[in-house]
């Protein structure tokens, strides 16, 4: 499985770098972009299964960056996770016809996350 | 002293709520304790700290935009990196490494603030604007604060809100 994590912070990308390690699944290649411009450029070039992508960010939002992902079907069998600070009901409602399987409310603990990253993957590569 | 009044703009138990988002991120997140400080505990605390760093993440909603600042000491950065990374302290993490580790620590407090404050609203966050503080400014106690210790590291988070202008149509 070949997976992308869109965050403008290093530290947290490399955070969900770790976890994914931890995981049981079985992971080929993992791909990372700080913000959603880059993560659409690589998109465009990679065959992902798994994303994973942060809400605020510069340059181009996670928002914007689901927006575009959603209104291409060549992403239609992508895999959408929001891991974000910004666990406001508004957001999440912004989100929600977006096709995200899961939204993910920073702070979390690596178990948490691990658990989460986990369920989903496994789904994503069924 | 004790801290200047928090604005009612952003909602009751504004200051409540942020020592629970604080204390929450820091838990699950940093696998670090944190506990409220009174003035004379914090002086003594802050003697004890060289160098400073501040973050700064700007923050709007509906009804007011502002700033919340995180003042630490250096040894709680890097703390606070080793406990995030799983690093052995062996030596300083990069310095471009801690501010990120700092400005994520902060947008972690501001957004867990901003989503569990008792009076919740939909919010944007600006990027984190994180730096050294010169070497003889010491936190500056002129806004609404908290003063806090971070596994026995001082801490400062305060804040800084208007009501939002609104246009007439």
């Amino acid at each position: 499985m070949r997976i992308l994590i869109v965050d403008d912070s290093s530290i947290m990308r490399t955070l969900i770098k770790r976890v994914l390690t931890l995981t049981a699944v079985p992971v080929d290649d993992i791909l990372e972009a700080g913000n959603g411009v880059e993560a659409l450029a690589i998109l465009e070039s990679r065959d992902v299964q798994l994303l994973l992508t942060d809400i605020n960010m510069p340059v181009m939002t996670g928002i914007e960056l689901l927006r575009r992902i959603a209104a291409d079907e060549r992403w239609n069998g992508l895999t959408r996770v929001v891991i974000s600070t910004d666990g406001s009901s508004c957001r999440r409602e912004e989100v929600a016809g977006l096709d995200v399987r899961c939204y993910l409310e920073k702070p979390f603990s690596p178990e948490v996350m691990r658990d989460v990253l986990t369920e989903v993957a496994r789904s994503a590569g069924a | 002293m004790s801290s200047p009044k928090w604005p009612e703009v952003l909602g009751p138990d504004a200051e409540r709520a942020l020592l629970e988002a604080v204390t929450a991120v820091a838990e699950q997140s940093f696998f670090a304790v944190v506990e409220p400080c009174d003035t004379r505990q914090f002086a003594q605390l802050e003697r004890d700290a060289a160098r400073w760093l501040v973050a700064a993440i700007p923050f709007t909603d509906a009804d007011c935009r502002g700033e919340l600042r995180c003042t630490v000491s250096e040894d709680l950065a890097v703390a606070l990196f080793d406990a995030f990374t799983g690093r052995e302290p062996l030596g300083p993490p990069r310095a471009e490494e801690l501010l990120d580790l700092l400005g994520e620590f902060a947008n972690m407090a501001c957004g867990s603030w901003l989503t569990h404050r008792p009076r919740r609203t939909g919010f944007t966050l600006g990027p984190p604007s994180v730096k050294w503080m010169t070497d003889a400014s010491r936190p500056s106690l002129t806004l609404p604060h908290l003063l806090l210790a971070i596994n026995d590291l001082p801490l400062v988070l305060d804040v800084r809100a208007t009501p939002a202008v609104t246009v007439p149509v």
